[in-house]
């Protein structure tokens, strides 16, 4: 399959850092990827790194509340990292809000949420 | 027509130049004024040259460009502009002047020259306001800009927690660079938590309470929290009463009250050491 967004493992974290924008193919793509791989036992969170990514359109806002809707169901908490001022921008802009989606300032700081989320329950 | 008018100006620069430098020296206007007695005679030359110029071409471009520099010059410097005024009228009289000396036999030429020369100073003059008012009009607009910058600065006030005062009215060009400014503030500090502090703006309407909303949802979209401070009665009573969901947002009365819990969440302990009051020599550590 070909992978534009490679999925990661650290410890029982999984890290999604999207690179560059995504075609609607792509986005369906990503989800079934994560979607598959979030199944695994031992999966204790995900993190979608957007750092990079400079451009959303609705359809990835849609995507990305859908993933965390989906991982939800399986008990596994999504925080959303490096959202850049630009994309939030936009994303107010258009009057979509992530509504109920963690969000992070990095990739540390998410790790860090999931982390203390885990150690709630 | 108007190769009597070129031929004169041209044959009678000197007469007019030096008619010119005798009249402004006596003035009263421009005699007290610093800024061109170095470089009068420069100034007049320069204008009775483009002015020559335009003669032949029949517009007024080039004086245009003279007498908008001259200006733009004043008024950036928060200079008077009625020297400038002054140059003007002095060399049209010296021109005037000069006309009537020449053409002294000649009564009929010599009015029909003053006639061109008035026209001529008519047009300088619409000339000369117009450029004034651009140039006073591209001051205030940089005056404007300046101001923007100035009036939203996101302070860092700890380790990962941002102060934003907004102080005076909020209109939809600055909201605008509120969030601009606001979010750049927190991805550049890395700050997971900002006090918006509104106590010093004076009205606030759907308008500003919609920018406010947005500001604060895109701030969380960054992964920030935001607390709004400083809310005064009247503004929670326009809350209320224009119906506007502030649900989600955490509010705070004061500042303080937004700082303890901004402090709670970042697991800060804020405790005085030692007894007593503020105390000069150890600072004010916390």
């Amino acid at each position: 399959m070909h992978q534009q967004v490679p999925i990661l493992k650290i410890d029982d974290f999984w890290i999604a850092s999207v690179q560059g924008s995504l075609h609607d193919q792509d986005v369906i793509e990503f989800k079934e990827a994560l979607l598959n791989k979030i199944m695994q036992p031992k999966s204790r969170g995900l993190i979608i790194d957007l750092t990079v990514l400079d451009v959303v359109d609705s359809f990835v806002t849609k995507t990305l509340i859908d993933i965390r809707g989906l991982a939800g169901l399986m008990g596994v908490p999504v925080v959303i990292a490096g959202m850049s001022p630009a994309v939030a921008i936009t994303l107010v802009e258009m009057g979509l809000n992530l509504e109920g989606v963690d969000t992070a300032l990095n990739l540390q700081k998410g790790l860090d949420k999931l982390r203390n989320a885990g150690k709630e329950r | 027509m108007e190769q009597e008018i070129v031929g004169f100006w041209t044959d009678s620069r000197n007469e007019i130049i030096g008619k010119c430098i005798e009249l402004s020296a006596k003035d009263a206007i421009l005699e007290p004024d610093e800024s061109y007695r170095q470089n009068r005679e420069q100034v007049f030359e320069h204008l009775w040259s483009a002015l020559l110029q335009d003669m032949q071409s029949d517009t007024m471009a080039k004086t245009g460009e003279v007498v908008g520099s001259l200006s733009r010059e004043a008024v950036r410097y928060g200079r008077n502009v009625e020297p400038i005024q002054r140059i003007i009228e002095i060399l049209m009289k010296s021109a005037e002047e000069a006309a009537r000396t020449k053409y002294r036999e000649d009564a009929n030429r010599a009015s029909r020259i003053a006639g061109h020369i008035k026209e001529y100073l008519d047009k300088t003059m619409i000339i000369l306001t117009k450029s004034i008012i651009r140039a006073q009009a591209e001051v205030i607009e940089k005056q404007k800009e300046y101001l923007l910058e100035l009036s939203t600065p996101v302070i860092p006030l700890l380790d990962g927690i941002l102060v934003l005062p907004l102080i005076g009215t909020i209109d939809t060009r600055r909201a605008k660079q509120i969030m601009d400014n606001l979010l750049n503030g927190i991805v550049e500090a890395q700050a997971d938590t900002v006090l918006i502090d509104i106590s010093g703006v004076p009205i606030v309407d759907t308008q500003v309470a919609h920018h406010l909303i947005k500001t604060v949802q895109a701030a969380s979209l960054l992964g920030a929290r935001c607390i709004i401070v400083g809310i005064r009665p009247e503004f929670a009573q326009t809350i209320v009463k224009l119906g506007i969901d502030f649900g989600s947002i955490v509010t705070k009365n004061s500042l303080q009250a937004g700082l303890k819990l901004a402090l709670k969440w970042h697991n800060y302990e804020l405790r005085r050491v030692g007894g007593g009051g503020p105390d000069a020599s150890t600072g004010a550590d916390s």
